[in-house]
């Protein structure tokens, strides 16, 4: 029986041979659409701006698909209904979280079945593949800058923004195709909100602060173990937690960033005019004994590696220091969590921002990259469509149209005052004093900014936060900025594209992995032996992907010269 | 031995057709019947078979399967290569080696177990309480046991209260894997255990009622009545669990490790998972890996009902 | 062991075996009562979770009872329209769904077990579906050209037969005696008035068992939704749930989402969504408990 079973399976997989080789010709039908339009991009970027103004014409109903996170929040409200009638789109939205950002993007593209318009993540991780897929004609190209500036200035204008680093590397085959979102603080040179929140109430109540919240490394040290040992919020033996992290930064923020000056390059660094593997560098393992010693103290917060978010632990009043990106966004939600567990304490001093002096005596600070979201056209999108999309953006992208994202509708939900400064009318806030509550329901204005651009402060400050938020953020990224370090963001290496490269990766994931692994299970005696062997046994696969980047990028940076700051 | 059954065949072709026909014939409820499942199989399971020659092609998004360039046996080798493919490969055979010996047996058990109990409440309430963790996903348990046994969690608590030293549960090496076996035996086994007891039921209750009469104690009622009641099924699941040995657990595993224990823990799927998530994905070489899986799996399964037909005068098919 | 009964006859207990609790009865008793508590505490827990503000659950994970009660997760779940939406959802994919597996596996598995000719080859063409496919993207294509994209469609029909099922339910259908279906085919019925009316009857536990596993595999569905649906409106609970929990998880690793207006939930409203995804299923459970609890038997029929 078992035999004759075994014999039937292989006819069948012959007959699946069979099929294959049927199948063939009609499966090639789904993809050949996407690369036709080839010639159709070149024409569009060409085409000359026309004389006198442009004038957008909305009679044509069209629906218009794109994918965004929280879809099933965004419909139904009251903008969303004034958008699309100001427009006369429907707009159909397809959910995704983020964590499927890429998986969708691949499986939507590879399918042939992506939307009108389809934000994406460029990371590192996933720029290979978006240039892959421009080259193979799977977009649609923006205009060009001439006719941008033409028919859509705000537009233009918006690719025109000073210190635009990744604006060049983003440009394929003389054209782009990507609409860049979601950008980080260009007033502060990109520089990313990493930093530390501690509790500076307990610091005073252990008699540990330090004037103007500067620390050094030893005096950070310390004042950690203070807050496990000493439990200065009464939270009861062995239950206070001392330094935790996003899993993203962790081990890292814990000695790895403060030691190794070119960590912020990424995965590789340059040396002696060329680049190296940032993990094998000496300083790296020297980090990581330094978080190792932290961590058998018993300083850093165990269960870090299991993935779970820092947040809702010092939220919870439970953890004295927490390294994390603290844009204004997240001080203001650490803050007011603070406010609403503990009516009595003072969120601003239980959710304080730390600048702490790294064991090599500099204050450093995080260039991000800019481009950290995008909006890709479909190759299929066709005129009517794109041109619908750029007015839309177009208006995003205006004054009138920030204040819309920012605080909503014109005369109802804002105003301009008799000095024609905006006022916002949305109700007072009742827990946090002076700040405003937005009337809409949560997330209903992501869409906008997802796929127009982020709201500086400048542009349309945001009402819900207290001034003093806001103020500490900022006095933060001014003080890095003057006296801190900037680990600049190096985009020739992160988003080169070759084979071994985009096969491999850049070994991020492994090293952290690594480091994890033996930090909480390798001894510190043993640790510098097996981190010195997996490194040498890494080797085969980087070499590769070294060799790449020392051929194929030209310039190969200067080491940076870390700036010591003396307290 | 074929050519035997040609030369039978060549001896009386007419009557062996008619034969055929006449048994066709008589069969054709059965095809009437097959008609439906053998429409879902033809439609949803080979009319996407073609994919399979992704095995040996780089996949282009703008060529399509069938377009995309033929590379031979490159994502095996690829794959193969790897040193991390034969450990989680390695993790993989162990975990469900221990799944097989530890969680498989246990619904059994239970069913049995719940058939001796006359209780009638008691035993309905808790065969529901038992189905209840099938309902909880991973996700949500992994954040259960992370409470439970994380370093700050219930049970250290405990440990420490009676003056012990703290156990870290969740990232020792020589734990992970038992803490897989114990949550999905936690999980599943009340769930499981309902196809047991279902086949249980269809045992006669006069068999029973006969055995005690003649003096048959529990023990020679569960093995003489309820065992063989349910050998035959039992067989069949125990065949199909072989054959699907690769599968390990890919959403446990994904939710319950942590880089400290990948050493353990990796598994075939989650390896796949990590390889592909972080760098740009190869549907080739996730498809050859596809194929090995299935190719193992299938020759397992083999196996194992030539085994049981050797041994228990029964199979799977 | 047979040495073993042979010395015991002489206890006077025999007769009234049956009906006599023993202390193996109170062991075997014992032992389903602490494991149905191993199994019941961290249910208890999510429910307590689900009641209790988070900050308070963060504090103190271990509860025996809620030191806080807050059903503002409960709130926030009855008042999302996702929810109901997704509800509403499942509830058609589990209904439709449902009759169609147990329809193709029973009518397949029935067929299965009895011999006609090229009988080894459906065998052999459906066991190789179970160990090789064409992989996502062949089959992403498939349902966008059958048409199936963002219908209720694409999450009912590529679920199909599960193979396991098909099997087993094949064992079950041979180890019912041969004498019945003879015994009716000489009174002059048919193959199909013999399963309807004979076998079927008799197969119920295991026909209930598998509406069971069938059902909630469908009530569970997530996976084919994520693929094909791309309307929020459409989506299953399990997607909805699982979007809710995704999205309280990944906000925190970008840097800047913040101020793109996305809310981090609490894990209460995780629990509470999960209690009310449960609730359903635990009413309707023990409707079907009673086929395999005391359902009709072999013997019962031929009594």
């Amino acid at each position: 029986m078992t035999r004759r079973i075994v014999r039937w399976i292989a006819l069948v997989t012959a007959l699946c041979a069979l099929l294959l080789a049927g199948c063939s010709p009609t499966a090639t039908e789904p993809a050949e659409s996407p690369a036709q339009t080839d010639g159709q991009t070149g024409s569009e970027a060409s085409s000359p701006a026309e004389d006198g103004a442009y004038t957008p014409d909305f009679s044509e109903k069209l629906t218009i698909s794109s994918n965004v996170q929280n879809a099933e929040a965004v419909p139904g409200t009251a903008l969303w209904d004034y958008f699309q009638e100001k427009f006369n789109v429907e707009m159909e939205l397809i959910p995704m979280t983020f964590n499927e950002r890429h998986e969708k993007a691949r499986l939507w593209v590879s399918s042939g079945d992506m939307p009108d318009l389809m934000w994406m993540d460029l990371d590192e991780s996933m720029f290979a593949e978006y240039a892959n897929w421009v080259n193979q004609g799977m977009f649609q190209a923006y205009p060009a800058m001439a006719e941008l500036e033409a028919k859509w200035p705000n537009i233009a204008a918006n690719y025109n923004i000073e210190s635009n680093v990744g604006d060049e590397l983003m440009t394929i085959n003389g054209a782009q195709y990507a609409h860049p979102c979601l950008r980080n603080n260009p007033e502060y040179d990109y520089m990313s909100g990493m930093s530390w929140m501690y509790r500076r109430d307990w610091a005073k109540a252990l008699g540990l602060y330090q004037e103007g919240d500067i620390y050094t490394w030893d005096e950070w040290v310390a004042l950690n173990k203070a807050f496990v040992e000493q439990d200065p919020g009464g939270n009861g033996a062995g239950k206070t937690i001392g330094m935790g992290t996003e899993l993203f930064y962790f081990p890292n923020a814990f000695g790895i960033y403060q030691t190794s000056a070119e960590y912020g390059y990424g995965a590789f660094s340059p040396k002696d005019g060329e680049y190296v593997w940032t993990a094998a560098r000496p300083e790296t393992l020297e980090g990581l004994m330094i978080a190792k010693d932290l961590y058998d103290q018993g300083i850093i917060w165990p269960d870090n590696p299991l993935g779970q978010t820092p947040d809702d632990t010092y939220k919870a009043g439970l953890m004295g220091s927490v390294f994390n990106n603290f844009d204004v966004g997240r001080v203001h939600s650490m803050r007011k969590a603070l406010k609403e567990n503990f009516p009595d304490i003072d969120e601003n001093e239980a959710g304080a921002l730390a600048f702490v002096i790294g064991p090599d005596g500099t204050m450093w600070c995080k260039q991000s990259q800019c481009y950290w979201g995008a909006v890709v056209m479909s190759a299929n999108i066709g005129e009517a469509k794109m041109t619908r999309w750029l007015d839309m953006l177009d208006w995003m992208l205006s004054e009138e149209g920030t204040y819309f994202r920012a605080y909503g509708i014109e005369g109802t939900d804002w105003e301009y005052d008799e000095n024609g400064e905006v006022k916002c009318l949305w109700p007072e806030s009742t827990l946090l004093p002076g700040t405003q509550q937005s009337p809409y329901p949560d997330n209903s204005g992501s869409w906008f900014n997802w796929y127009a651009a982020g709201i500086s402060n400048e542009q349309a400050p945001n009402v819900t936060y207290p001034e003093q938020y806001v103020e500490d953020t900022n006095y933060k990224y001014e003080f890095l900025r003057d006296n801190g370090f900037m680990r600049t963001f190096d985009y020739e290496s992160s988003y080169l594209s070759a084979e071994n490269k985009n096969k491999s990766g850049n070994f991020t994931t492994e090293v952290s992995d690594k480091m994890i692994e033996l930090l909480t299970t390798a001894s510190a005696e043993e640790l510098p032996t097996l981190w010195n062997e997996w490194i040498a046994s890494m080797e085969p696969k980087v070499q590769p992907v070294l060799d790449e980047l020392n051929s194929m990028i030209e310039e190969i940076p200067t080491e940076s010269e870390p700036k010591v700051y003396t307290k | 031995m074929a050519q035997a059954r040609v030369a039978r065949f060549q001896l009386t072709p007419a009557r062996r057709g008619k034969r055929l026909l006449k048994n066709i014939w008589d069969s054709r409820y059965m095809y009437l019947l097959l008609v439906p499942g053998l429409l879902f199989f033809a439609f949803f399971r080979y009319v996407p078979m073609y994919g399979i020659q992704l095995a040996w092609k780089e996949f282009a998004a703008n060529l399509g399967v069938a377009g995309s360039p033929w590379i031979g046996w490159e994502n095996f080798r690829f794959i193969f290569a790897e040193a991390d493919f034969w450990n989680s490969l390695r993790n993989t055979l162990i975990i469900a080696g221990m799944q097989l010996i530890f969680v498989f047996p246990f619904p059994i058990i239970l069913a049995i177990l719940f058939n001796e109990v006359r209780q009638k409440k008691t035993k309905r309430v808790m065969q529901i309480i038992l189905t209840f963790p099938h309902f909880l996903s991973w996700v949500i348990l992994s954040s259960i046991l992370t409470n439970l046994l994380g370093n700050s969690g219930v049970v250290n608590n405990i440990i420490v209260a009676m003056g012990g030293e703290k156990v870290n549960f969740l990232m020792n090496k020589g734990i992970f894997r038992w803490l897989l076996i114990f949550s999905l035996l936690w999980k599943e086994s009340g769930w499981n255990a309902i196809l047991y007891m279902a086949t249980i039921t269809a045992i006669d209750p006069a068999l029973y009622e006969a055995a005690t009469i003649d003096g048959a104690n529990r023990w020679h009622r569960i093995r003489y009545i309820t065992w063989p009641g349910i050998s035959t099924i039992v067989t069949a699941t125990f065949i199909l669990r072989i054959g699907s040995i690769m599968d390990a657990g890919y959403m446990q595993v994904l939710n319950l490790y942590n880089p400290a224990v990948y050493e353990v823990g990796d598994i075939l799927d989650t390896y796949i998972y990590r390889i592909t998530f972080e760098k740009a994905p190869d549907y080739g070489v996730s498809t050859a890996v596809g194929m090995f899986k299935g190719v193992v799996n299938a020759v397992l399964m083999l196996s194992a009902e030539v085994v049981s037909r050797k041994f228990n005068g029964e199979g799977l098919f | 062991m047979t040495a073993q009964t042979q010395t015991r006859p002489l206890t006077p207990r025999r007769k009234s075996k049956l009906n006599r609790v023993t202390a193996t009865d109170v062991c075997i008793l014992a032992f389903l009562l602490v494991f149905s508590g191993l199994v019941l505490y961290p249910f208890y827990n999510s429910v307590l979770i689900s009641m209790t503000p988070q900050v308070v659950y963060i504090r103190e994970p271990f509860m025996l009872w809620p030191k806080a009660l807050d059903w503002s997760s409960y709130q926030y779940v009855f008042e999302n329209k996702s929810i109901w939406m997704g509800m509403w959802t499942t509830v058609q994919i589990t209904i439709f769904g449902t009759l169609y597996n147990i329809f193709l596996t029973v009518t397949m598995a029935y067929a299965l077990n009895h011999s006609f000719p090229g009988k080894k080859a459906v065998i052999a063409l459906i066991m190789f579906t179970m160990y090789f496919s064409g992989g996502l993207i062949p089959t992403y294509m498939m349902i966008k050209d059958f048409g199936l994209m963002n219908t209720l469609w694409s999450m009912i029909l590529p679920t199909g037969v599960s193979i396991s099922y098909l099997m087993v339910m094949r064992k079950f259908f041979k180890s019912i005696p041969d004498e019945l279906e003879e015994s009716a085919k000489i009174d002059g019925a048919n193959d199909l008035t013999i399963m309807f009316r004979i076998v079927l009857p008799l197969a119920l536990p295991m026909v209930i068992t598998f509406v069971i596993y069938y059902g909630v595999e469908r009530w569970n569905e997530w996976y084919n939704g994520l693929l094909y649906i791309k309307s929020a409106t459409k989506m299953p609970l399990q997607l909805v749930l699982r979007q809710i929990v995704q999205n309280s998880q990944t906000i925190q690793a970008s840097e800047s989402m913040q101020d793109a207006g996305i809310k981090p939930f609490g894990d209460g409203i995780k629990m509470a969504t999960v209690i009310v995804t449960m609730f359903p299923v635990m009413v309707l459970y023990p409707f079907m408990q009673k086929y395999f609890v005391t359902g009709l038997t072999v013997g019962a029929v031929k009594g």
